[in-house]
């Protein structure tokens, strides 16, 4: 081989190639043609999958609870792992035991995230409603997983469960890059521990925070796992994200050219706010912060 | 005086205290109440208010044992993590190392695909991948998923890897060169100062292969099905059986938790690198 630094990444590159990057343009290809399944009937039909699925009201519903899931929970995990990472950044043995087990549920496969807490959300054997009903709420009164509502909180309680210590280790990490001295210097001048924060600390961490929350939204947009143990996209496709509503269309109703069009709407979605994330992160943190 | 100032914004109160117990809760909370309800018996199941205090049983356990469905599937996520992971390393170390170390045309492009590819929704392949594995006979074997797995996992090891590479003196590369050492060579003569990369690299593949659903769920039926599909049956098919879910979820979330631990000296690098999940 001329070239061994294209040799020793052509396995890499061969990988990528054959079940990534074809599987892509083939994706974008079949989303322009009708194709079932179950009798292997395939014909071309232009934009009619697009169309087609647009007006469903079943996806629009779909695009609205993806949003909705995504906002709300980057936001609480934004919130949750700025939190843990400024309370957990402190010396001694007692803090550092802590903060290798808070990332605990990180770790977790979704699918045992889910089942937790689907448990812990039961409406009638469960131990959320058990302490609800000593504060006054009948048991079972609250039905979490069978009212459109709850059934959204409860998912993102465990999406933001799972993925607030995501968050954490890295504003952690940016926090414990942070010079000492300028803390220091606020404080000998009588600044408050509000004030260090809000105008010593936050700015010099807004690079952290927006690596997180860059990631967590572009992951929590595509989350099938979590929606799909904790309540299966009901009740009444109150918690159906795109997702799940990709994988109906194609092993509940066979339409896998319609899959593939929302595979593909849901590819430029995520390419269109990775690039929003890039293009903001290489702007001076000074600007991004005075938006 | 300046010392204590700073100190001030760092000292362990009271108030910290109750902080980090309220941040233990919350994360505790729901494994510790998995673990317990797995060592209760049937009949305490669903008893309200919950039973804290009672003998503790194995039932379910033995019956998780017994069940030659449950081993199987359990062998089989053994056995992809092991092998994705292998292949994972064969992979991404000395593609990792060409980009860290040897030039070659369109290296930083290469390293931007690799970025970009990550952020790639795994789900959009899924409809692709379902007609081709069943054209190629790939539904349901321990092949299909290791390439997934694989394809995957690599482009966040190439990553994660080349921050490792990059932390060794470029000396030690220019010495063997000059020496007329091949590439391969200098590669391995890179093995021992990156140990811990690869150990972490290693550990953060097997995890995401030991916890993965969406592709097992797609793309296995019996012969190849992983422990997260078997767990998430457990959920409406056989109506509610806590007993059973709660002791496949503890031995399911055992190991993750364990390696996490393990290389939670790493997880910025790993993050950041190509953010696992």
């Amino acid at each position: 081989m001329r070239e061994p630094g294209i040799g020793f990444s052509l396995p890499v590159y061969a990988l990528l190639a054959g079940v990534l990057v074809w599987p892509m343009a083939y994706v974008f290809y079949l989303s322009f043609y009708s194709f079932h399944l179950l009798t292997g009937q395939m014909s071309f039909v232009a934009l009619h999958n697009y169309a087609a699925v647009v007006k469903d009201a079943t996806f629009l519903s779909a695009i609205r609870n993806t949003c909705l899931y995504t906002s709300a929970s980057v936001t609480l995990e934004l919130l949750l792992g700025v939190g843990m990472a400024l309370l957990l950044h402190r010396p001694g043995r007692f803090m550092a035991i802590v903060r290798g087990a808070v990332i605990a549920p990180w770790a977790l496969s979704p699918v045992v995230a889910g089942l937790v807490w689907r448990m812990l959300f039961h409406s009638n054997y469960g131990i959320l409603n058990y302490l609800l009903s000593l504060l006054g709420v009948p048991m079972g009164q609250l039905q979490w997983l069978s009212t459109p509502g709850l059934a959204m909180v409860a998912v993102i309680t465990t999406e933001v469960w799972q993925n607030a210590p995501f968050v954490y280790v890295i504003v952690y990490a940016g926090l414990q890059s942070l010079p000492a001295e300028p803390e220091e210097a606020a404080a000998v001048d009588g600044a408050s521990p509000w004030q260090i924060f809000r105008f010593i600390t936050l700015p010099q961490l807004v690079p952290a925070i927006g690596v997180a929350g860059s990631f967590r939204t572009i992951l929590a947009l595509r989350e099938f796992t979590i929606p799909w143990t904790v309540t299966g996209g009901g009740p009444a496709n109150a918690t159906l994200m795109l997702s799940i509503y990709l994988y109906r269309q194609m092993l509940q109703f066979f339409e896998l050219g319609r899959a593939a069009a929302v595979g593909w709407i849901m590819l430029l979605l995520t390419a269109v706010l990775a690039a929003a994330f890039v293009a903001r992160a290489s702007r001076p943190p000074e600007s991004a912060l005075t938006q | 005086m300046k010392r204590d100032a700073a100190n001030r914004s760092r000292a362990i109160t009271w108030r910290v205290v109750s902080g980090a117990a309220v941040l233990l809760i919350w994360t505790f909370f729901p494994i510790a109440w998995v673990i317990l309800t797995s060592l209760k018996g049937d009949r305490l199941q669903f008893s309200i208010p919950p039973v804290l205090l009672f003998p503790p049983t194995l039932v379910h356990y033995a019956r998780l044992l017994h069940d030659a469905d449950f081993s199987r599937f359990y062998l089989n996520s053994l056995a992809i993590a092991v092998f994705s992971t292998s292949a994972v390393l064969a992979v991404a170390i000395p593609a990792a190392y060409a980009h860290a170390r040897l030039r070659f045309p369109g290296r930083t492009a290469s390293l931007a695909l690799l970025i970009g590819i990550r952020t790639m929704p795994p789900v959009t392949v899924v409809v692709p991948l379902f007609i081709y594995f069943r054209r190629l006979g790939l539904m349901d074997t321990y092949l299909g998923m290791v390439l997934l797995y694989t394809a995957f996992f690599a482009p966040f090891g190439v990553l994660m890897l080349k921050t490792f590479f990059d932390g060794v003196p470029q000396e030690v590369d220019d010495a063997a060169a000059i020496d007329g050492a091949s590439p391969i060579r200098r590669l391995l003569l890179h093995l021992t100062p990156i140990g811990p990369g690869v150990a972490a690299v290693a550990v953060l593949s097997f995890i995401s292969s030991w916890n993965e659903f969406l592709f097992a769920f797609v793309f296995t039926a019996r012969e190849a099905k992983t422990i997260p599909v078997a767990l998430a049956m457990f959920v409406g098919e056989t109506g509610i059986d806590w007993g059973t879910m709660t002791a496949g979820a503890t031995v399911v979330m055992v190991p993750s938790v364990v390696l996490a631990w393990l290389v939670q000296r790493h997880l910025v690098r790993g993050l950041t690198a190509g953010a696992l999940k």
